[in-house]
């Protein structure tokens, strides 16, 4: 008999779980809360070195309708890359596919929720797929859909 | 039988889009062409959907050709 989907709320604190495939339930689901700072903010800038002025310059930002710069739409979508790989699959799970859309800019400050929620497992390819959303009060920030290898 | 195989070469090049139909060899390992696991695990999944089965106890080897595959469907369906 298969077990009710169980929701797993963390912080960054939480240990990361080493499922197998036959671990995951349909509907078993991960999230987490986030404020980005500046600190993060700067960190994605090194890694990606994207200096867009919409994601730097305040006045440029305004211009375009903006309050204050924009988050780049790829550096709030990495937090999703924690929730897949320490918790749902989890530590034996290797990101095959993602499908994203950025549904309202992002900003500093801001409380984001990420929740990734187990769609579909395919038990003899090993293969698990996910739904993302990342919600702020606003709404729906991203949402989108990824597919992952147990090894 | 016949009928599932053709659906399921349908899914194949509706899921793939392959710069030629695949099908051609139904004994061909579906792995061993165009397909990769992405596409091949996709397949799989719209194969489940179509024909509401579950492919989730079955080995992979029992299903990586079209005929494989399709006599696996067959039988499922059958017993639903």
């Amino acid at each position: 008999m298969v077990r009710p989907p169980q929701l797993l709320v963390v912080d960054d604190l939480t240990a990361s779980r080493a499922l197998t495939v036959e671990d995951v339930v349909v509907g078993d689901a991960v999230e987490q809360r986030v404020v980005f700072d500046q600190e993060m903010r700067d960190a994605f800038r090194i890694v990606a070195n994207d200096r867009a002025p919409v994601h730097d310059d305040e006045r440029f930002s305004r211009e375009r309708g903006f309050d204050q710069p924009i988050l780049q739409g790829l550096c709030v979508a990495t937090r999703f890359s924690r929730l897949i790989g320490m918790y749902l699959p989890g530590e034996h799970a290797i990101l095959e596919k993602v499908d994203l859309k950025f549904r309202r800019p992002s900003f500093m400050g801001q409380e984001i929720t990420f929740k990734v929620t187990v769609s579909r497992v395919l038990r003899p390819m090993r293969v698990v797929r996910v739904d993302l959303l990342a919600v702020s009060d606003l709404g729906e920030q991203l949402s989108g859909e990824a597919q992952c290898l147990m090894r | 039988m016949t009928d599932v195989r053709q659906s399921i070469v349908d899914i194949i090049n509706k899921v793939v889009k392959p710069s030629s139909p695949i099908g051609q060899d139904p004994d061909q390992s579906l792995l061993a062409g165009e397909l990769d696991s992405l596409d091949y695990a996709s397949v799989l999944m719209a194969v489940e959907d179509k024909f509401d089965v579950s492919l989730q106890d079955v080995e992979v080897e029992e299903i990586n050709t079209i005929n494989k595959l399709a006599s696996h469907v067959a039988r499922m369906t059958k017993t639903n």
